[in-house]
């Protein structure tokens, strides 16, 4: 896990639809019904990032919008705190039959970046760039996992097919809505290396999204908490939010 | 090697005021309440300090350095959410032992307006300069001095803060995105005087007859800039036409306007003759260019590749003064020839290319990154004796971080393809937490006296720097 520039709070976002998952017959089915933070086309977020490490505790607010109709993923980041990184922002656009773009607005200017950032921790937290993006293209091989099942959660089984800091990740999916619950990383034992976790939820219908989540590094220890301090979720978002010439 | 000017600065006090006015425009829906009106609110700040350590043999001295940088930032929305704002203010207040002084400057303030595909913005700032925003692709050669950044570790930049105003549309186009936008700047640049103790300094524009035992003197001087005319009108634009598809950025760049740096011609005036009292002037000398250029990004899975071409018709002319004086240690030979009038006009045409590839790739705990540059210019006239530095050199870098996102050690190269000098600057940085780094680096160069970058290698010293994000 390296550290990604704090200009490149990267978005917080998955790139996946909508539908109910208890028709899914496959894992890239499921995972198409899956969402991370609200089902609705449009959302707008304020986050609070707690980051806990040894040497104390750091604390981020990120405004983040999502715009996922027309079968897009397009998620803009803003760094509203601390005042020095605020004007930082990140842009991520994930098309169907187009490769992942993202672009990163310093006070220096705009610089497009490729693959091979993955595994960059987002803004110092304990978030990759992998974390949120998305699982259905051509870099994983997914499955069904009906033996880590819950009573409320489906599992989906993804192994990177490129190197990673991991050997899978397993999805866990709320059957009622498909909710992103749990996501765990391990190593090829099987053993946890990092966990991310909702702690609450709020809202209901289209507006239901977590409310506070963690994300834990179980190998080094240390986490970060992610508290919703808004949600919005707008009928349209601007054009120019997610065009790198409007960044 | 970190240059801190003791300046003589005459900005309008108008200027200062419409950061302010911006300012206080943000502030003012901040009691109103209205939800969404005023959604965040930042006030923070950046510390930086910086301490060298001559190496054996250096001529230049043991000296520390700081620069404190408060900042404000506000956004919002009214209208029902149709129209969003942003505004920052930041001032800027270093100081250093060698030379030693203070300056207190505001850097950065500017009011965004965002409604539907349309971003206004208005402010006053160090990022408004359009010469310095041609080049929008962050290359490491360039228009931006590499050996300056590589010298001070990028902090205290010589470039002084301007009125500026910016238009930008973005559509969402079925074949990609397309943007177009227009940044002008309206009243005279001020002038920066260039920096003698920064290997980007062309040393041949400093007349024979000043021998200096190092340029690192030379910046322990006072400088007295030009009067200021900074409310006359001397309009610089730019506009860009962008184009985004899925693994490729294209851009279509046109700039009219005077370069910001100046170039130096000495005019020798020895006003009271003495090892330290006299003044020499030197005319300061900038260009009208226009410009145009295209720039292209392409992705490939981790690999990222970049080039940019662009063509520059313009005249050189004086456009005003600065004078030395005082200067400890300083030098005349008098058996040399005197002042070396430059020409009135000089033709200042060229065309210039730099292309680069980046590369990098997540090992488990650790990241590698690389990169690599090339840079060409051609001047359709004669060799350009205002040139900056490497305007024909070729960049290298590698650098490794982690584990756990604690640590960078990397390197840069810097090869001149004019005479084959060369510059390496490695650098460890840690990350201490709580927005604290400290990183150790050390320029070194070879290379002859008389060649790009060989004569700076008696400026080498060991950098140690701390900075603090809030």
């Amino acid at each position: 896990m390296t550290r990604l520039r704090p200009s490149a709070f990267l978005g917080l976002v998955l790139a996946l639809g909508f539908g109910a998952p208890g028709a899914a017959q496959n894992a890239t089915e499921l995972l198409g019904s899956a969402w991370l933070f609200g089902s609705a086309p449009c959302l707008v977020l304020r986050l609070e990032l707690s980051i806990e490490e040894q040497g104390g505790t750091r604390k981020r607010e990120v405004e983040l919008s999502l715009d996922r109709r027309g079968g897009r993923s397009l998620s803009f980041s803003r760094v509203t705190s601390p005042a020095f990184l605020s004007d930082m922002k990140f842009l991520k656009r994930i098309e169907p039959g187009k490769p992942e773009a993202q672009w990163v607005k310093t006070s220096k200017g705009l610089r497009r970046f490729g693959e091979g950032n993955g595994g960059e921790a987002v803004f110092g937290s304990h978030f990759t760039v992998e974390d949120f993006g998305a699982v259905m293209g051509g870099g994983f091989e997914l499955s069904l996992a009906p033996e880590l099942d819950t009573g409320a959660e489906l599992a989906v089984l993804a192994r990177p097919l490129r190197a990673a800091a991991y050997a899978d990740r397993v999805i866990y999916i709320a059957r009622a809505d498909g909710l992103i619950m749990r996501m765990d990383y391990r190593d090829a034992a099987g053993k946890a290396l990092r966990r991310y976790r909702v702690l609450d939820i709020a809202g209901t219908g289209a507006a239901r999204h977590p409310a506070a989540a963690v994300m834990e590094d179980l190998a080094r220890g240390g986490s970060t908490a992610v508290k919703v301090l808004a949600f919005e979720t707008p009928a349209t978002l601007p054009e120019r939010l997610f065009n790198p010439g409007g960044l | 090697m970190d240059n801190h000017h003791k300046c003589d600065h005459k900005y309008p006090a108008g200027l200062n005021c419409l950061g302010l006015a911006c300012l206080v425009f943000a502030l003012v829906p901040a009691p109103l309440g209205a939800e969404g009106l005023l959604s965040s609110f930042a006030l923070g700040g950046k510390a930086f300090s910086s301490y060298s350590r001559a190496l054996p043999g250096s001529s230049l001295a043991d000296s520390g350095s700081f620069q404190v940088e408060p900042l404000l930032s506000l956004s919002g929305a009214f209208g029902g959410g149709l129209v969003s704002w942003e505004a920052r203010g930041s001032w800027w207040l270093a100081g250093s032992t060698e030379p030693r002084g203070t300056e207190f400057l505001p850097s950065n303030s500017s009011l965004a307006l965002s409604a539907g595909p349309a971003r206004l913005e208005l402010g006053y700032g160090v990022d408004a300069s359009p010469a310095a925003e041609f080049f929008p692709l962050l290359a490491f050669l360039g228009p931006v001095d590499p050996l300056a950044a590589l010298a001070s570790g990028g902090q205290a930049g010589r470039r002084k803060p301007e009125v500026f105003g910016s238009l930008g549309l973005a559509f969402d186009l079925p074949f990609g995105g397309l943007s177009a936008k227009t940044l002008w700047a309206p009243f005279a640049p001020p002038l920066v005087p260039p920096d003698p103790s920064s290997p980007w300094f062309p040393p041949g524009l400093l007349p024979a007859t000043i021998t200096y035992g190092s340029s690192y003197q030379l910046a322990s001087s006072a400088w007295a800039y030009e009067p200021a005319s900074t409310w006359a009108l001397d309009p610089a634009w730019r506009a860009e036409l962008a184009w985004n598809l899925a693994d490729l950025d294209l851009g279509l760049v046109w700039f009219h306007g005077r370069e910001r740096r100046a170039s130096a011609w000495a005019e020798l005036s020895l006003a009271t003759p003495g090892p330290r009292d006299y003044s020499v002037t030197l005319l300061a000398r900038r260009a009208i260019f226009d410009c145009i250029g295209v720039h292209s990004t392409l992705i490939l899975g981790g690999l990222r590749l970049w080039g940019e071409v662009a063509l520059s018709l313009g005249t050189s002319r004086v456009t005003g003064t600065f004078t030395l004086r005082g200067i400890p240690d300083f030098f005349i030979d008098p058996s040399l020839p005197g002042a070396l009038a430059p020409p009135p006009v000089e033709p200042r045409d060229s065309l210039a290319g730099t292309f680069g590839a980046s590369w990098s790739r997540s090992l488990g705990d650790f990241g590698l990154k690389t990169f690599a540059e090339f840079t060409w210019t051609s001047f359709l006239g004669p060799d350009d004796p205002e040139a900056p530095l490497l305007s024909r050199a070729l960049a290298l870098g590698l650098s490794l971080t982690g584990p756990g996102d604690r640590g960078e050690l990397g390197s840069a190269l810097l090869f001149s393809l004019k005479d084959g000098s060369l510059a390496l600057r490695p650098v460890l940085t840690l990350d201490l937490g709580e927005g604290q780094r400290l990183s150790l680096s050390l320029p070194l160069f070879a290379g002859g006296g008389g060649t790009e970058l060989g004569g700076y290698s008696a400026l080498q010293a060991l950098k140690i720097d701390l900075v603090m994000e809030r």
